[in-house]
């Protein structure tokens, strides 16, 4: 019973990075109507920030995501204003096809520069737990979660109270009504996919302490990524922090009872079920 | 007179490349490693030891059967992909003619590499572990190392033993491994000899190679209750679980499976906590002597069992070639099926050197445990191979 407990818990904790990473993917597509599917190699590049910060700066990964945000923003404003805006009004497959060459793009382009080998830190904080009752959690682990927790919390007070925000989520409610208010659109998308992938990249960097960087690391994530979007529903932010947290307790809990090969195998089969019965996601209606 | 003397200093001067060219000869071998990916430590590792070795012949004057040809290694990256392995293999038999490959550390890559040879008729010289190795009934395949089974065979009862010897009881074993060839072949190994011990095998649980947070895994170690863990494991599944363990306030014994617990990279990530585990292993550099101080110089860090093997069976290959006079590789492959090897390097070896038999299996060579101590690896079982004293974990 309480390994259950423990498997919850440490699935919470995970699943509140899997929620920022999606946060950002979801964020995206409100507002632009872009599924990004470079949206994980964001967060291998804020890996290889952190870690670079890390080996040059002396710096802890967590904190240095606080470098990482603008870092990644200032890319991925780059990225919007020169590649995504120029297929904002086109049909939805050339959207696709340059998205994920762009993934593919990151991918190579790192593995050109930093080879394909596996890096990783050491922070002191590594093999520590911390004793809860019964349950025993590693410090990476809450580490990662609360600065995920800090991320959203700032997410909500920026869409909340800020006019900016505020555009954003105009924009995301009807992009015609908020050109005739007199929000400008396109500068609402570089915004948007600015802050959308240094999400992930932010993400990406407090998830070193207990993770390996490589080009392709993308790849798991991706995965888990869209179960959650699709969960909580496209465009859905908060579906996207429940479903994010609720795929972790998932992958957590499947590994106590089923061998640890088929952990991601209960993650697609709700994946599909979902799609199958409630493609609207389990959260429902569409909010920014 | 004028005229036949530059005729003759003229057909002399033609003469002179081609004369040179007769006593300078290469041979090139072939080499097929993971130089990129999740194993690129070891594939770096083994083809230093391939270079040294290949460095050192040559500074000797090469290979003496054939006229002092020099040896020149082809390097081919098979990525962490069979299906890559196979076709640079495949190129490296065809385009660049070598006389024999050599890889490819990892026993998924070289099952896939050994069939391009085997086709090709090419000698492929091993020190990858799998059974299915030496199962497959082929000719131009060399394994310098035991099969996988004997290897974790020997990692369950040397661990026994080793209990025994201090006093300790040892009851419930943890098998964890990882899920290709390589830790399947061992595993199974594993868990034969504990089932023949009589011991309580409480977890057999395989997990995905390519592992990127051992926590389930370590959650299962940890409700298991064993008193000894045998995981078998590359390099980052290596760190991530013991990184776990300690995590999760596990402090039972390991012993691990060679590959990824017994390269210097695992101390370094770990320090402190990999001080006192114990590993299976197909040889360790305090029985190197020369060859292992010549690499520490060279490159900075211990040499590995994979960058000691490869070396040897680059020893091998050339005494092969002496034997046969010849750089044809089915006639390499005639003299390596009846070589008998035991001179310095190849008697660093543990069982003193190379003898293959009719599946491609040296049958000189046994496994040994080495343990971490003071951040050294120091062979501790069996007591005929130790250079130091066990000590228990506490």
């Amino acid at each position: 019973m309480v390994e259950v407990l423990e498997a919850i818990v440490n699935g919470v904790l995970v699943g509140g990075v899997y929620a920022i990473i999606s946060v950002g993917l979801t964020l995206v597509y409100g507002i632009m109507d872009i599924v990004n599917f470079a949206q994980a190699d964001f967060l291998m590049l804020g890996m290889f920030a952190a870690y670079l910060c890390a080996q040059f700066l002396g710096l802890d990964p967590i904190l240095s995501s606080i470098l990482v945000f603008p870092v990644i923003f200032l890319f991925g404003a780059l990225v919007q204003r020169g590649l995504v805006q120029r297929v904002q009004s086109a049909p939805i497959v050339s959207q696709i096809f340059l998205t994920v060459g762009l993934s593919l793009v990151l991918q190579s382009l790192m593995q050109m520069i930093f080879g394909a080998n596996f890096r990783s830190v050491t922070t002191p904080y590594q093999t520590q737990a911390i004793s809860v009752g019964p349950l025993n959690l590693s410090v990476p682990y809450v580490l990662a979660f609360l600065a995920s927790a800090v991320m959203a919390l700032a997410l909500w007070l920026f869409l909340e109270r800020t006019d900016l925000g505020r555009c954003m989520r105009a924009t995301a409610q009807n992009r015609v009504a908020a050109t005739l208010v007199g929000i400008d659109p396109s500068k609402m998308y570089v915004v948007a996919f600015g802050i959308g992938t240094a999400l992930a990249g932010m993400a990406g960097a407090v998830i070193l302490p207990y993770a390996y960087v490589f080009p392709t690391v993308g790849h798991q994530y991706a995965l888990i990524m869209f179960t959650v979007v699709v969960l909580g529903g496209l465009g859905n932010v908060l579906g996207a922090l429940v479903g994010g947290l609720l795929v972790g307790v998932i992958h957590s809990v499947s590994a106590v009872f089923l061998p640890t090969q088929l952990q991601n195998l209960v993650v697609f089969i709700i994946f599909i079920l979902t799609l199958t019965f409630k493609p609207t996601g389990l959260v429902g209606r569409r909010a920014a | 007179m004028r005229r036949v003397f530059v005729f003759v200093l003229a057909v002399v001067m033609a003469l002179t490349p081609a004369a040179a060219a007769f006593a300078q000869s290469t041979v090139r071998i072939g080499a097929v490693l993971p130089l990129t990916g999740s194993q690129a430590a070891f594939g770096q590792a083994s083809l230093n030891g391939i270079q040294l070795a290949v460095d050192l012949i040559n500074q000797a004057g090469g290979v003496q059967g054939l006229g002092g040809a020099k040896l020149e290694v082809v390097v081919a990256d098979a990525g962490s992909d069979p299906t890559t392995a196979a076709s640079v293999t495949q190129r490296l038999v065809s385009r660049d003619r070598v006389v024999a490959v050599l890889g490819a550390f990892a026993s998924s890559l070289s099952l896939a590499a050994s069939e391009v040879t085997e086709r090709n008729r090419v000698p492929f010289l091993t020190m990858s572990f799998t059974d299915i190795l030496t199962q497959r009934g082929f000719r131009y395949l060399f394994q310098v190392v035991p099969k996988g089974t004997v290897i974790g065979a020997a990692q369950m009862r040397y661990a026994m033993e080793i209990g025994r010897a201090m006093g300790r009881d040892v009851r419930r074993v943890a098998i964890v491994f990882e899920d290709t060839a390589y830790g399947s072949s061992q595993a199974d190994g594993l868990a034969a000899e504990a089932r023949r011990l009589g011991l309580d095998v409480v977890l057999f649980e395989p997990y995905p190679a390519g592992l990127t947070d051992a926590t389930p895994v370590v959650q299962k170690i940890r409700n298991a209750r064993p008193d000894m863990v045998f995981p078998v494991s590359y390099f980052t599944d290596a760190v991530l679980i013991i990184r776990s363990m300690r995590q999760a306030g596990l402090n039972i014994p390991v012993v691990g499976g060679a590959a990824g617990y017994v390269i210097p990279e695992f101390y370094e990530a770990l320090g402190a906590y990999a001080e006192g585990i114990f590993s299976i292993n197909t040889s360790n550099y305090d029985h190197y002597g020369e060859l292992g101080r010549l690499y520490r110089e060279r490159h900075g860090q211990f040499m590995t069992h994979e960058a000691f093997e490869h070396a040897v069976l680059v020893y091998a290959l050339v005494e092969a070639m002496n034997k046969a006079r010849s750089a044809d590789p089915a006639r390499v492959a005639e003299a390596l099926r009846s070589l008998e090897l035991t001179s310095y390097p190849v008697s660093g070896l543990p069982g003193g050197g190379i003898r293959f038999d009719e599946t491609g299996l040296n049958v000189m060579t046994y496994p040994i445990m080495v343990q971490w101590q003071n951040g050294e690896l120091v062979t501790v079982w069996p007591e005929s191979e130790a250079l130091g004293q066990p000590i228990w974990p506490e």
